[in-house]
């Protein structure tokens, strides 16, 4: 127990500067590692919340039960997507979570973030689409997150009645569906990338116990040489590390608990993040709390167990144990785990032959094995820099790396992993873009920007035209023809009824930009007819009488399609932009179809006022799917884009590690070095000698690391994706520049760190540290 | 050990007559040799005849044992000789520097002076002993080095003392 | 003295508020070795770093071959160091990564000698100073002795006019020591290198033509000669 206090003083009363650092140190890895461990939680809290308020619904009711209407007129506004819900209570209703009761009719009950956009200034472009007094705001449980837009709009029965789509039948909120599983794969990656940016922490967490080394060499030594057991050395040394990392826990939690708020507003998810949702579970906490002093005390007795041993082992020192090849074999064999998954891709794919278990050992092997081989490669640098470099530097550089390659590549092993991981991501994200993004149209070639596109009826053309901002509006309607055949006894028509598209090839020419060879046309195609039948490329006989139908599948008017149509030409990506439903459209003087109903399209300045202009005018059903083309790409893309931040920031993170590692080990060995570069200012070797010596010491082993980290992730990745390419996963091709430009800023960045420390060198030369007396 | 410039030296200190002389001479000086009392009368008569110390005052049964002594003019100078002039290398060196230091600290003298040049002879002597060592039998080599490891224990005594200084001054005193 | 090779004038230097030097002279002739001698804290290793460039004084001046030494840049007075003055301390001279050879060649290529001809030339240096046999070790992986042998061969492979020795057997036992001081002064002696010697032991300042006392910051105003 004595031993354990006399640490407890040791670390208290030694350096003070080292105790700052190895605290801070430490609790910037507890409170990392509370956030990272917290976002899984909050995901689930928040998945959860919207299963709560996801709607049961039922077609048979009871006599007196009571139920809910509900219609959706969700919306966008400025980029963001806005969901609204129409309610109305039957016999009391049944209300959703975060709210008491429904908002009757000409009230709304809204999110915290619509409430205060409805009183700012852009309200004027909401209240068509929320119309009501605000009679309540929607609490957390409610909400998605708090920065979600979210409105329940109290209506009558007879405007339910009234709308375009028939109103659901609400018993009861909350959900029972069983979770889909994320796919194995994706739990894989998952875990393969937590490790990979778990292990900056752990180096950082090393290094920052590690510090001081001489000094606590000695100082362990002496207690040693005064009696002290093998045992009692060891408690010592543990007592030293706990004083640090209990002050780090502490210091770690306090700063989780303040900065969580910041952290969670900062996190990009689409509807933000509520502070207290981020908090890891209750035995993943207890692991960090207890894990990091732990992992501290380890880190501590391993890096003194020569001193515990034999006190005077550290004044002689034998032979520097060389950092040989065999380093290299835990990555070999990852390397040859996701060989020997290749070679049954098939079954490991399916998830037999031990898939997951291969590609997870085969992927955690390599990830470590770069991190073990780390000094091997380290000596290699310093090796070729002795080689190649000529100077003094290089010289005290490569010897210098060489005396201990160990001490080199713990330095930059937390940035190497971290381009070892960004690599892999670089290859493995495009190809999760093909699988979870919804496959888009390719309107957003063709379209002018800003474009907004809607389906519906209820559309006032003339009042659209109208609107300050907008260009130009092209409305396709639809009819339906059939040959004269119809059949009063059966109601029905002999012939095939065929659906066409009707618009005005002059509105079409005017979104498009360009006259596409309208003339004068009644009828155009889009192509050439089939040679001899008489048949438009969709089957509309031409030149033969035929009927319109009408909604009520009864004949309509009849009309006669021109023998000869006017052919447009469209470029064909015009053709694939999704515009038309087939190869035959009629002018509406020709066709007339229904007033106000069909596909809209509407050009304009693009401006958000604009935009919000255009959906305010139109119906609420119809402004339901009323999007830009961003706007939609947008949401296509969203779960990879949220993949895609998701990974930035976890890079982010492991980058800051890294980047503190580097900066307090290279500040401590330039202390602990102090006395020798004072030694070889005095005999008149020039600061600037002695600076560059300690870049290339950096830099050597940096280069050869971040070329072993490109070519392993280069091998992963091409393994890991022949594996999982042929289901039904297009092979994306490798980003060879992309993994250039990953180790070139990489490289760059250890330069930089360590320029920062070079203040540090300066320092050290001072002749102070010659005294002797 | 200049037992002549220590009586000399106790007398300009103060005047004295014989009983009193010895008695001060034994207690700082004389530890395992006290003076003979003939010593001391013998060396006050030649110390007078030489003139550096005359008869200040003569007690009342007269006799040499009551007759004090002071120091003369003469004898002053002789004591500053005595003082500047350092002691060649010996085995009982140490006595007589010590009797030195003391004295100068009593007397007002420079005590640090007085070890300044003891230490520059020293270094003189065993500079020479050491260029000595150059080309000769190895038996001659450790006659010499026996010589000046003996020397350099003297000057470690001799620089501990000189720290020690302000503090034998506040003893002494 | 207009023929000293090194003169320092009147010299003062504090530390904050405590000062290590309050007037303290000194003279150094060429091929002359020089002891500076004094108690702990008397200013010796500092008057010997003012006398090497490697501190400035507050006040008071260092004069080499006649030009000011104390006002020049650090560039310059590096550059002197390198080119014209050795250097040999008691403790961590060496640089611990490199081994003896290397530590030797050094200066050599500081001074722009490539690496094989320097090696050599280092070579020749550690074995006239005897430990020829730890050439390739490392600082950490001989004795003490050993060690202070290659400083003293550091000191001198350059040809260096002057040559500053800080206690340089300070870790040394006697044996060791007066086999380190033996080589250092017969090899400064050929080469004709002077010799600055700072130390507390008058053995090790016995091998010195003169000596000068310091105490509190002070040179003994006699110089004997």
């Amino acid at each position: 127990m004595t031993s354990l206090l006399l640490g407890l003083r040791f670390a208290l009363t030694g350096n003070r500067a080292r105790l700052i650092v190895t605290s801070t140190a430490l609790a910037f890895t507890v409170g990392i590692l509370l956030a990272a461990l917290g976002i899984g939680p909050a995901l689930q809290t928040k998945s959860q919340r919207l299963d709560d308020r996801s709607r049961q619904t039922t077609t048979q009711v009871a006599a007196a039960q009571p139920v809910t209407l509900s219609t959706d007129a969700d919306t966008y506004w400025r980029g963001q997507p806005l969901t609204v819900r129409r309610v109305t209570a039957i016999r009391g209703g049944v209300v959703p979570p975060g709210l008491h009761q429904l908002p009757g009719p000409g009230e709304v009950a809204v999110s915290p973030s619509l409430r205060d956009i409805l009183r700012g200034r852009y309200s004027g472009e909401l209240t068509s689409r929320v119309p009501g007094r605000i009679s309540a705001v929607i609490a957390d449980p409610g909400l998605a997150g708090p920065r979600e837009l979210f409105a329940y709009v109290g209506v009558s029965v007879a405007a339910q009645r009234s709308g375009q789509h028939i109103a659901e039948q609400v018993s009861s909120y909350g959900s029972h569906r069983t979770k889909q599983p994320t796919p194995v794969r994706l739990q894989i990656a998952a875990g393969l990338g937590g490790l990979a940016l778990l292990l900056p922490v752990l180096v950082l967490v090393a290094t920052a116990t590690r510090l001081s080394a001489a000094s606590r060499d000695r100082r362990l030594s002496a207690v040693r040489l005064i009696g002290a057991t093998p045992r009692q050395a060891s408690l010592v040394a543990a007592g030293e590390a706990l004083a640090f990392s209990a002050a780090g826990v502490v210091l770690g939690v306090l700063g989780f608990v303040s900065l969580r708020g910041t952290a969670a507003r900062l996190l990009p998810l689409p509807d933000g993040l509520f502070a207290q949702d981020l908090r890891p579970n209750g035995v993943v906490l207890a692991l960090v709390l207890l894990g990091v002093p732990v992992l501290a005390v380890l880190t501590s007795l391993f890096s003194l167990r020569r001193v515990v041993t034999s006190p005077l082992g550290v004044r002689r020192e034998a032979r520097v144990r060389r950092a040989g090849w065999v380093r290299l074999l835990p990555l070999a064999a990852g390397l040859l785990f996701l060989v020997e998954a290749r070679a049954h891709r098939l079954a490991v794919a399916n998830g037999t032959h031990h898939g997951p278990l291969l590609v997870l050992v085969g992927g955690g092997l390599t990830l470590l094995g770069l991190a073990v081989a780390g000094p091997a490669v380290s000596r290699l640098g310093g090796l070729v820099l002795g080689r190649m470099g000529g100077g003094v530097s290089s010289s005290l550089a490569s010897e210098r790396v060489a005396a201990d390659p160990g001490a080199s590549a713990r330095v930059i092993t937390g940035s190497v992993l971290v381009v070892f991981a960004t690599a892999w991501l670089l290859a493995f994200l495009p190809s999760l873009k093909v699988t979870t993004s919804v496959p888009g149209d390719g309107a957003g070639q063709v379209l002018p920007a800003g474009t907004l596109r809607a389906s519906g009826n209820g559309i006032d053309v003339t009042r659209l035209r109208s609107l300050p901002g907008v260009r130009h509006v092209l409305l396709i309607g639809m009819t339906f023809v059939a040959p004269l055949s119809y059949r009063p006894q059966d109601q029905s028509f002999t012939g095939a009824v065929v659906p066409l598209d009707v618009l005005s090839c002059r509105d079409l020419a005017a979104v498009l930009g360009r006259d596409p060879g309208c003339g004068t046309a009644q009828a155009h195609t889009l192509g050439p007819l089939t040679a001899g039948t008489g048949l438009a490329s969709d089957g509309a006989p031409l030149g033969v009488p035929l009927q319109v139908v009408n909604d009520e599948s009864r004949p309509g008017r009849r009309i006669t399609l021109p023998p000869s149509p006017g052919q447009i030409v469209l470029t064909d990506r015009e053709r694939a932009a999704g515009i038309f439903n087939g190869g035959l459209f009629l002018e509406p003087t020709f066709a007339g179809a229904r007033q106000g109903e069909g596909r809209l399209f509407v050009t304009s300045d693009g401006s958000a006022a604009t935009v919000e202009r255009i959906r305010a005018s139109l119906p609420p059903t119809t402004t339901s799917g009323a999007m830009t083309i961003e706007e939609q790409a947008a949401q296509t893309n969203r779960v990879y884009d949220g993949y895609v931040r998701a990974v930035v920031l976890g890079l982010v993170m492991a980058i800051t590690v890294g980047a503190a590692s580097l900066a307090v080990s290279t500040a401590d060995s330039a202390r602990e070095r102090r006395r020798s570069t004072a030694a070889l200012v005095a005999i008149g070797v020039p600061l600037r000698t002695l600076r560059r010596a300690v870049l290339l010491q950096m830099a050597a082993p940096m280069l050869t690391n971040v070329l072993l980290a490109l070519g392993a992730a280069a091998a992963a990745s091409t393994l890991y994706l022949d594996i999982y390419a042929g289901n039904g996963v297009a092979r994306t091709p490798l980003p060879w520049t992309g993994w250039g430009l990953t180790g070139l800023a990489a490289v760059v960045a250890v330069v930089l760190a360590t320029c920062a420390t070079l203040p540090l060198v300066n320092a050290a030369g001072r002749p102070e540290a010659l005294r002797t007396e | 050990m200049s037992v002549t410039h220590t009586l000399l030296g106790l007398i300009e200190v103060q005047p004295r007559h014989g009983y009193d002389l010895k008695r001060a001479y034994d207690t700082r000086f004389g530890q395992d040799r006290p003076l003979k009392a003939g010593q001391v009368y013998a060396t006050l008569g030649r110390l007078e005849r030489d003139g550096f110390v005359a008869v200040a005052a003569t007690g009342r049964e007269g006799g040499p044992d009551r007759t004090t002594y002071a120091v003369t003019a003469q004898g002053v100078t002789d004591l500053d000789r005595w003082f500047s002039q350092p002691e060649g290398p010996g085995a009982y060196l140490q006595p007589e520097l010590f009797a030195k230091v003391v004295l100068a600290l009593q007397s007002g003298r420079d005590a640090g002076a007085v070890l300044d040049a003891q230490r520059a002879e020293h270094l003189t002597t065993m500079r020479a002993l050491q260029a000595a060592k150059d080309g000769v039998d190895l038996d001659r080599v450790l006659s010499l080095d026996f010589a000046l490891f003996h020397l350099d224990a003297d000057l470690r005594w001799l620089e501990h003392t000189a720290a020690r200084l302000s503090r034998l001054a506040r003893e002494i005193s | 003295m207009t023929d000293a090779l090194l003169t320092a004038t009147d010299l003062h230097l504090s530390f904050g508020a405590s000062p290590a030097l309050a007037g303290a002279s000194v003279e150094v002739a060429p091929g002359e070795v020089l002891a500076l001698l004094g108690p702990s804290g008397s200013g010796k290793s500092t008057l010997l770093h003012c006398l090497a460039g490697i501190l400035r004084p507050d006040v008071g001046e260092v004069r080499y071959r006649g030009s000011r030494l104390d006002d020049l840049s650090d560039e310059r007075r590096s550059a002197l160091r390198r080119s014209d003055f050795g250097f040999v301390f008691q403790f961590g001279s060496l640089v611990p990564e490199l081994s003896a050879v290397d530590n030797v060649a050094l200066p050599l290529r500081l001074a722009g000698d490539r690496r094989t001809p320097a090696r050599s030339r280092a070579r020749e240096w550690l074995e006239r100073l005897e430990v020829a046999d730890v050439a390739d070790k490392r600082p950490g992986e001989m004795s003490g002795g050993q060690g202070q042998r290659v400083a003293v061969a550091r000191a001198l492979v350059g040809g260096p006019r002057v040559v500053f020795a800080d206690e340089p057997t300070g870790a040394l036992d006697s044996f060791n020591g007066e086999l380190v001081m033996d080589l250092l002064v017969g090899a400064a002696r050929v080469q004709g290198s002077s010799v600055v010697l700072v130390t507390h032991e008058s053995r090790v300042a016995a091998y010195a033509d003169r000596e000068v006392v310091l105490r509190d910051g002070r040179s003994d105003a006699r110089v004997h000669a």
